[in-house]
C-alpha cells in the first residue's frame, strides 16, 4: 500500500519539529512517523527536497541513535539527490561537537557512497574532496571513504602529499585493498607519482557491503525513472572478452603485460603551448582516443597493445619506428622463450592466449609481423603438427609475400613434411591455410609489395621523402621480385602436393573438397582481385574430379575449367593491348604458356568427346590427355567397351539424374532406353540438370561446342 | 666427488698432442652436425680476442684522469673475479639516458621498497630498507661504439660488524666489443647493453629485472648455453693458460636419464696438454677461431676419451666447461678467474647474447 502524501508530510513534520519529544518510548507520534518514513522508503522513495530535510534528522544529534539510523536507512531517493544535501551530510560528519558518533558517521559515508551516482551536481560535491580526504585516518571510515574518494577523484586531486599519506597508511596498516584501490586511481592519473605496483589481477578493490540497501535504491529508481540509465553503465568499455578457460590464477604466468604508464621516464613539464601527454590508461573509449590522438603517451611496455583494441588502432596509425622496434624485440624474445625454449604444455592457456592476441592484431593491421614470421620459420622446424595447431595455422595465413624459393625453404618445405605425415584432416586444414594465404597474397600482399617497391624507388631519387608513407608497419628491406611469379609458383606447389595427397588418401571426399576449394579461390583471383594469372589445377586433379561419383564435384571442376578459359581469353587480350611491366608480362606469359593451354584444351576436348560426342575413341588430331585404344582396352579389361561409356547420362555422377528423367519421359512417351532419349533430347537433359542446380554442365557445353550457344537459344 | 659422478683424469702420457692424430672430416661430421640446432646460424669463425683496447678512447684524457680510470678499471675487474654470476641477455633499452642515473636509482629504490611493503621478502635477514645505486662502470668497454657499462648495487642499510654495509646484490650490464659484428638494427632511442651479469639475492634480482622491463620496455631472459657454445669456449680459451697456478681444463657431460647410477661424467685434462692440442689444430697467424678447428679440437679430446674409456662423449651433452679463464655451465652460470682475460670472456658472451637476440628478430 502506498503511503498517501499528507501522511508522509505529517510524518516529516513530526520528525523535523523541534518540539517533538526526543525519546522514542511512549512517543506514539514519533513511532508512527518513523514507521511511515520507513514504509515510504520501501515503497516510493523520497524526493530530493524531502531528503534534504530529513538528512538533518539522520545526521543530527537530537534523537537517539536508533531513531537516526532508522531515518537514515529509509532515505531512498526516488530521483536525483541535491548536491546541497551531500554538503550538509559532510558538514555533519565534520562536526566536532554534537556531531554524530563514529558508528553513524560510517553509515552516513555508506549512504553517500550509495547515492553518489545520483547527485545532481557532482562538481559542487567535488569541492568537498579536501574535507573528506583527511578523514581516511579514521580506521572505521577508511574503507568506505576510500571508495567514495575513488569515485570522486579527478586529475587535479592527485597531489604528492595525498600519495604520501596513502603510502604511510599502507605502511602502517598493510596493503589493504581499499587503499590500493584509491592509489590505483591516483596512479592512472599521475603514474609517475605512485611507485607502488598495483596488482591488476585484483578486479574489485572495494567490498560490496550494502548489497540490500543498494538493491532497494535501484528498484525504486527503476520504478520512478525506468528510462534513466545509471551512471555505472554509461561508459562503453572497450574490453576484450576472454572466452578461454581460466585456470587457477597462481599457476598462470601472464605473458602479455598490462598497460601502465611510464614511471621512470615521467614526462617533464610540457613546454608552453604543448599539450600535456595523456597516459594510455585513461583512454577508455574510441572517443577518448580520437579526442586525444595528438598527445597520447604510449604505455611503458608496448606489448600491452596485444590486449587492447584501442591501442591497436593507435599503433596502426602511428608512424613511430621505435614503437615497432619495441614490439618486435618483445615479441621475438617472448616467442623464443615460451615456444622454443620451454616445454609446450607449460602455461598452456596463456600461450594460446598470446598467439590468439597476435592473430587478432595481425588481422587488425592486415599484415604479418616480420618477427612473428621469423618465429614461425623456426617453430615449423620442430613442430609436431599438433601443439597450438589452430593458432600456428592461423599465423601462417598472414605470411608476407616473398620470392617463392624463400617461402618454400622457410615454410612450405617444413610444412610439407608434416603434411604428408599427418592425417587427412590435417591435410585439409593445411589446404584451407593455403587457400587463405593465396587470398592474402592476392588481396593485400601483392599490392603492398608493389607500392612499397615504388616508394623505395622514389626515396632513392628523393631522399627527403620520409619513410612515414611506407605502407609497411614494419620496415623490411624490399626485395626485387615479381609477386605474380610467387603466386604462380605457389599454386603449382599446392597443385603438386595435393595430387600426391589425393593418391595417398584414395581421393578422400574431404580432401577432394578442400583441394577444389583452393582451386576455386585460385580461379577467381582474376575477377576478385584483378590478378592477371591463369591458375589451372594439375591434370590428375582434373581427371579425378571429372570422373567423380559426386555430381557437385563434377560441376565444380567444370566451373573451374570455365573460369580458366575465360581468364586465358582475357589475358591474351590484355597482353596484346596494354604495355605491361616486363616482369608482369613474363609472369602472365608463364601462366598461359603453350604447355598449360594445351593441357587445358586437352581436358576440354576429352570431356567434349567422351561426354558429349559419345566417343571415347576419338581421332588424335586435337591435343588430348588420354588416348584410348579399343583393342588394348579390351585386352586389359576383358570386356568390350562401348564408345559411349562416358556419355553424359552414363556419367557416374549424373546417372541418377538421367535415370529420373528417363522415368519421367517413359511415363509420358513409353519410349525405349536412355541412349535413345539422349540422342534426341540432350537439351532437355541439360535443362533438367540446370533445374537441379547443375547449370555449369550446360554452360560448359554451350561455351566449348561451337554454335551451341546460339542454337540452344 | 659424489657416488653418481664419474671422474676421469687422463694420464699425461696418453694425451695425444700429435697433429697426425687429429681425425678427418668424415668421422667428425655425424655428431657435430647433429648437435647443431636447426635454425641457429652459428658463425663459421669468431674472433678470440678483440682488438687491443682502442687508443682513441684514452686520447682526450689527461694523465691524472687516466690514472683514475685505470684505478677504477682495476677495481671493476677485481670485483668481477672469483664470484659466481648468473648470465642474462637483455634486449635494447628504450629511452634510457645516461644523464638520469640518479633518478633511476631513486625510482628503483622506491620500487624495491614497494615490493617489500607488499610483503615479498627480498632479504632473508628481513632488512627493510636498502640502498640502491646505479652507476656507470669504466673499464669494460673495448671499442668506441660500446655503450658504457652499468652497475646496479644494492646494499643493506644496516651495517655489518666490520662497519661496512653488506652488498646484497650486484648487477652488471655491459656491451663489450661485439657490436661491429652483429649490431641489431634499431633507432637511436635504444641503448644496447645485451649482457647482464647478476650476483646476489635472486628474488631481488628478479624484481630489478622487472623494473628494467617496465622502465625501458626491454626483455630480460636467462641465458643458456648449448654444447656447441660451450665447446667454442673451451677451444677459444684453451691457449690462455697462466704461468702460475693453471687450473686444469674440465669438461662435464650429462649422461642420459636412461643410464642408471650415473648422472654425469667429468673429464679433466691438463691445461698445457690442452693448449698443445689447440695449437696443433689452430692457425696461430690468425686471431680467429674457425668452426672446423673447434670441432676438430673438441672431437680429438672426445676421441681420446673414447680410446681410453670406450665411451662416446660426442653423443652426450656438454653441460659445463672449466678453464683457467672461467667456468661456464649450460644453465648460464659463470665464474671468472683471471682479471687479464675478462674482456675476452665478456666479448664472447656479448656476441652470443646479440646473436640470440638477432635469431628472434631476424635482422
Amino acid at each position: 500500500m502506498a503511503v498517501a502524501g499528507p501522511r508522509l508530510e505529517k510524518a516529516i513534520r513530526v520528525v523535523t519539529d523541534p518540539a517533538t519529544e526526543k525519546t522514542l518510548r511512549k512517543n506514539v507520534h514519533l513511532q508512527m512517523a518513523l514507521d511511515t518514513l520507513e514504509e515510504n522508503g520501501r515503497e516510493n522513495g523520497f524526493s530530493s527536497d524531502q531528503i534534504d530535510v530529513l538528512i538533518d534528522v539522520a545526521c543530527g544529534a537530537k534523537y537517539a541513535e536508533t531513531v537516526c539510523m532508522r531515518v537514515l536507512k529509509s532515505l531512498i531517493p526516488k530521483e536525483d539527490v541535491s548536491a546541497f544535501t551531500v554538503i550538509k551530510a559532510v558538514s555533519w560528519i565534520n562536526c566536532l561537537h554534537k556531531g554524530p558518533p563514529l558508528t553513524r558517521k560510517v553509515f552516513i559515508i555508506r549512504w553517500l557512497l550509495l547515492v553518489y551516482d545520483l547527485v545532481d551536481n557532482q562538481d559542487q560535491v567535488h569541492l568537498l574532496y579536501n574535507m573528506l580526504f583527511p578523514m581516511i585516518e579514521y580506521v572505521p571510515l577508511c574503507p568506505f571513504l576510500c571508495h567514495l574518494l575513488y569515485k570522486m577523484t579527478r586529475e587535479d586531486d592527485v597531489v604528492i602529499h595525498r600519495v604520501q599519506k596513502l603510502n604511510t597508511l599502507i605502511k602502517e596498516m598493510g596493503d589493504q585493498s581499499h587503499l590500493l584501490g584509491l592509489l590505483s586511481v591516483y596512479k592512472s592519473f599521475k603514474p609517475h607519482l605512485v611507485s607502488v605496483p598495483i596488482p591488476r589481477s585484483r578486479k574489485a578493490f572495494f567490498k560490496k557491503v550494502d548489497r540490500d540497501w543498494a538493491e532497494r535504491i535501484k528498484t525504486i529508481q527503476q520504478r520512478t525513472r525506468p528510462d534513466h540509465t545509471g551512471a555505472d553503465d554509461m561508459t562503453l568499455q572497450f574490453q576484450m572478452t576472454d572466452t578461454e578457460p581460466t585456470g587457477p590464477r597462481t599457476k598462470r604466468r601472464k605473458l602479455v603485460p598490462e598497460i601502465e604508464s611510464q614511471t621512470v621516464n615521467a614526462p617533464a613539464k610540457p613546454l608552453e603551448g604543448m599539450l600535456e601527454p595523456k597516459p594510455f590508461e585513461q583512454i577508455k573509449t574510441v572517443d577518448d582516443l580520437i579526442g586525444n590522438i595528438e598527445r597520447i603517451e604510449l604505455p611503458c611496455q608496448i606489448a600491452g597493445v596485444l590486449d587492447n583494441h584501442l591501442l591497436q588502432f593507435y599503433v596502426g596509425y602511428l608512424s613511430d619506428r621505435s614503437a615497432d622496434h619495441r614490439l618486435s624485440f618483445w615479441l621475438a624474445n617472448t616467442l623464443t622463450e615460451e615456444f622454443l625454449s620451454r616445454p609446450a604444455n607449460e602455461n598452456l592457456h596463456e600461450k594460446i592466449r598470446l598467439l590468439r592476441r597476435i592473430l587478432v592484431f595481425e588481422d587488425k593491421i592486415k599484415e604479418g609481423i616480420p618477427v612473428v614470421e621469423r618465429f614461425i620459420h623456426r617453430y615449423l622446424l620442430q613442430w609436431n603438427g599438433d601443439d597450438f595447431r589452430e593458432c600456428i595455422l592461423g599465423l601462417l595465413t598472414r605470411l608476407r609475400i616473398q620470392p617463392f624459393e624463400v617461402l618454400n625453404e622457410q615454410v612450405f618445405e617444413p610444412l610439407r613434411q608434416i603434411f604428408f605425415r599427418s592425417s587427412v584432416y590435417f591435410k585439409c586444414q593445411v589446404l584451407v591455410v593455403y587457400k587463405e594465404l593465396l587470398r592474402n597474397f592476392a588481396a593485400h600482399e601483392g599490392r603492398r609489395h608493389t607500392s612499397t617497391k615504388k616508394l623505395s624507388e622514389q626515396m632513392n631519387s628523393n631522399p627527403y621523402l620520409t619513410s612515414n608513407e611506407s605502407v609497411f608497419l614494419y620496415e623490411t628491406p624490399v626485395e626485387d621480385f615479381e609477386p605474380l611469379t610467387t603466386i604462380l609458383e605457389f599454386v603449382e606447389h599446392v597443385s603438386e602436393i595435393s595430387v600426391v595427397a589425393l593418391q595417398l588418401e584414395g581421393n578422400h571426399p574431404d580432401l577432394v573438397n578442400h583441394t577444389l576449394m583452393f582451386f576455386e579461390t585460385a580461379s577467381t583471383l582474376q575477377d576478385n582481385y584483378d590478378i592477371p594469372l591463369m591458375l589451372f589445377p594439375s591434370p590428375s586433379i582434373c581427371n579425378a574430379c571429372l570422373f567423380s561419383f559426386d555430381a557437385s564435384i563434377f560441376v565444380r571442376i567444370l566451373d573451374i575449367i570455365l573460369r580458366c578459359g575465360a581468364a586465358v581469353r582475357k589475358l591474351k587480350k590484355a597482353r596484346s593491348t596494354s604495355d605491361l611491366d616486363d616482369s608482369v608480362a613474363a609472369a602472365i606469359m608463364q601462366s598461359i604458356s603453350q604447355e598449360k593451354i594445351q593441357s587445358m584444351n586437352a581436358h576440354i576436348t576429352d570431356v567434349v568427346h567422351a561426354m558429349w560426342k559419345n566417343n571415347i575413341f576419338f581421332s588424335q588430331s586435337a591435343p588430348s590427355l588420354f588416348t584410348l585404344d579399343k583393342p588394348t582396352l579390351m585386352k586389359l579389361t576383358g570386356t568390350s567397351i562401348e564408345a559411349d561409356v562416358f556419355a553424359l547420362p552414363h556419367h557416374p555422377a549424373l546417372v541418377g539424374y538421367a535415370n529420373r528423367i528417363v522415368k519421367n519421359m517413359r511415363s509420358r512417351h513409353q519410349s525405349g532406353d536412355t541412349t535413345d532419349i539422349w540422342v534426341e533430347r540432350k537439351d532437355e537433359f541439360l535443362n533438367y540438370l540446370e533445374k537441379h542446380k547443375l547449370s555449369q554442365v550446360k554452360h560448359f557445353f554451350n561455351q566449348f561446342i561451337r554454335g551451341r550457344a546460339e542454337s540452344s537459344k | 666427488m659424489s657416488a653418481r659422478e664419474a671422474r676421469f683424469v687422463t694420464p699425461e702420457a696418453q694425451v695425444i698432442t700429435n697433429k697426425r692424430f687429429s681425425i678427418g672430416g668424415t668421422l667428425l661430421k655425424t655428431p657435430w652436425t647433429r648437435r647443431h640446432t636447426p635454425y641457429a646460424k652459428t658463425p663459421k669463425s669468431r674472433r678470440i680476442a678483440g682488438p687491443e683496447k682502442s687508443a682513441a678512447l684514452d686520447v682526450s684524457l689527461s694523465s691524472a684522469e687516466r690514472r683514475d680510470d685505470l684505478a677504477q678499471e682495476e677495481e671493476t675487474l677485481s670485483g668481477l673475479v672469483n664470484k659466481t654470476w648468473r648470465v642474462y641477455q637483455m634486449t635494447p633499452l628504450y629511452n634510457f639516458k645516461y644523464g638520469k642515473l640518479k633518478e633511476y636509482s631513486r625510482s628503483l629504490s622506491k620500487y624495491l621498497q614497494a615490493q617489500i611493503q607488499k610483503g615479498i621478502e627480498l632479504d632473508p635477514n628481513a632488512e627493510v630498507s636498502s640502498d640502491v645505486k646505479i652507476t656507470e662502470v669504466k673499464g669494460l668497454n673495448m671499442a668506441e661504439e660500446d655503450n658504457v657499462a652499468l652497475k646496479v648495487t644494492v646494499r643493506s642499510k644496516q651495517k655489518a660488524a666490520n662497519g661496512e654495509k653488506k652488498v646484497l646484490l650486484t648487477m652488471l650490464l655491459c656491451c663489450t666489443d661485439a657490436l661491429r659484428e652483429c649490431k641489431p638494427t634499431c633507432p637511436d632511442s635504444f641503448t644496447i647493453l645485451p649482457l647482464m651479469l647478476s650476483n646476489g639475492n635472486m628474488t631481488m634480482g628478479n624484481h630489478i629485472n622487472n623494473w628494467f622491463k617496465t622502465s625501458f620496455d626491454c626483455s630480460v631472459q636467462k641465458m643458456v648455453f648449448n654444447s656447441i657454445e660451450l665447446a667454442w669456449m673451451v677451444s677459444m680459451w684453451a691457449s690462455l693458460v697462466p704461468e702460475r697456478s693453471a687450473k686444469s681444463v674440465e669438461l662435464t657431460y650429462k649422461v642420459p636419464d636412461e643410464v642408471e647410477g650415473l648422472d654425469r661424467i667429468t673429464y679433466t685434462i691438463d691445461p698445457h696438454d690442452c693448449k698443445a692440442i689447440w695449437e696443433s689444430v689452430h692457425d696461430e697467424s690468425k686471431d680467429m677461431a674457425e668452426a672446423d678447428e673447434v670441432s676438430e679440437f673438441v672431437l680429438s679430446l672426445e676421441k681420446h676419451f673414447d680410446v681410453v674409456f670406450k665411451t662416446h662423449l660426442s653423443s652426450l651433452f656438454l653441460t659445463r666447461v672449466g678453464t683457467s679463464v672461467a667456468y661456464v655451465s649450460t644453465e648460464g652460470k659463470l665464474k671468472l678467474f683471471t682479471k687479464k682475460h675478462i674482456h675476452k670472456v665478456l666479448r664472447y658472451l656479448t656476441e652470443l647474447a646479440l646473436e640470440k637476440i638477432q635469431a628472434g628478430t631476424g635482422t
